[in-house]
Formats: structure tokens, sequence, C-alpha cells
């Protein structure tokens, strides 16, 4: 499972009313372009472009099913479905980071994984996964 | 400088006038941004209900869809 680094602005947003992430839509998009963690506050195709090839990836990205947003013992957790990209002829790619965000507002960035190095789909069918951690949650926090 | 309880007394007088003032114009200017979160978050609970009660079972599809796309090594379609 790759590590989760989030964006610096998200810390202050969660403070600050930004997300409401038990009922925001989010979502998981695909670049090869390294996104700056440190200032970067918004998704967006400039800052963070989609893959060149990018058949059957939908614009923005995928929307993630949330499982649960809650707290026990004062740690908050946020469990989210896995994502699959499927390729249609022509593939998806080249990609390297996968970026978290949250589209009901205003694409405000939350997080991303780096996978190290680029990969592309290149047949129809073929999958990648983003693969939230169920038992620790994709965001955890106390 | 005169510190006396007199002067004091008077200063602070002056000080609650003023922070009254402006809290008297800045009440109702709180109580509309106020009403209208109040408002935001009733229409937004009732849609998040919405949304969660249309998504029912889509976690169990996705986690199930991602680990036969990683069992079949990303290759979900017969070559």
């Amino acid at each position: 499972m790759v590590a989760f680094t989030k964006f610096s602005t998200f810390i202050e947003e969660i403070f600050e009313g930004g997300h409401a992430l038990a009922g925001d839509t989010i979502k998981v998009a695909l670049t090869n372009t390294a996104p700056t963690v440190a200032t970067d506050a918004a998704w967006n195709l400039t800052a963070h472009p989609a893959p060149t090839a990018a058949n059957g990836y939908a614009a923005g990205g995928n929307s993630v099913t949330m499982s649960s947003s809650a707290q026990t013992t004062g740690t908050y957790k946020l469990v989210l479905a896995d994502s699959t990209f499927t390729a249609t002829a022509g593939g998806i790619g080249p990609f390297r980071y996968v970026i978290l965000y949250n589209f009901s507002k205003t694409n405000k960035v939350i997080g991303m994984y780096d996978y190290g190095s680029s990969i592309t789909l290149t047949n129809a069918g073929d999958a990648f996964t983003v693969d939230f951690d169920p038992t620790t949650g994709a965001i955890q926090a106390s | 400088m005169d510190f006396s309880p007199d002067k004091l007394r008077a200063r602070f007088a002056e000080l609650t006038e003023k922070v009254e003032a402006i809290q008297a114009k800045r009440n109702p200017v709180r109580a509309k941004r106020d009403d209208l979160v109040a408002k935001q978050i009733r229409e937004l609970s009732a849609a998040d209900a919405a949304v969660r009660k249309a998504e029912a079972g889509l976690f169990d599809l996705d986690q199930e869809r991602a680990l036969i796309a990683r069992a079949l090594g990303g290759k979900t379609l017969a070559e």
C-alpha cells in the first residue's frame, strides 16, 4: 500500500470549514506531474494534468465511495472504497501520482500518493486500483 | 500618566462604550451569517442522507471489483 501524503493546506481547511467529508464528493485523479504538497490548494488540470492517454479515464478522475466518516475515542477515520480505473482501447497513462481531492468544495486537495514510477495501462480492460486501507482509513487524525 | 482609580474607571467606561458600539453593528450581521450556516447545515444533512441511501451497497461492490482487478493483475478483459 502506497503511503498517504497530505497537502499542507488541507490541515487548515479542516479547521476552517473547508471540508465536510461525511457528505462531500471525494475524487481521485491521476497525473504524471508531481504535486506541490506544500502549496497546492486545489486540484486543477494546469497543476495536475490528466494522463496524456486518457481512454476510459473520466475527466477529473473517479468519485470515491465513502464507507464511514467517524471518530472513536478522539481519533477520526475516513474509510473509502478502493477505486478502480479501467482503460478502454488506447489505454491510460502515463501517471505516477494519485491525488485525493474534494470535488464538492471547489476541488480542495486532501492528499496524494506517489507510486514511485510512471504507470501506463496499455490495453482495453487494463485496470489500476487505488487501494485505501480499510482498517486505518484513507485519512486518520487525532 | 494618571493611573488613579477614577481615571481608570473613566477609561474603562469609555472602552465599554466603544465595545458596545461595535457589538451593536456586529450582532445583526453575525446573526445573519449564523442563520445562513444553520440553514445550510439543515439542507446538507437532508441531502447527505439521500446520497447515503442512494449509495447503499456501492462500497461493497467497489471493494469486490478492486479485489478482482488485483487478483487478475489488472487484466480485467480476456486477451
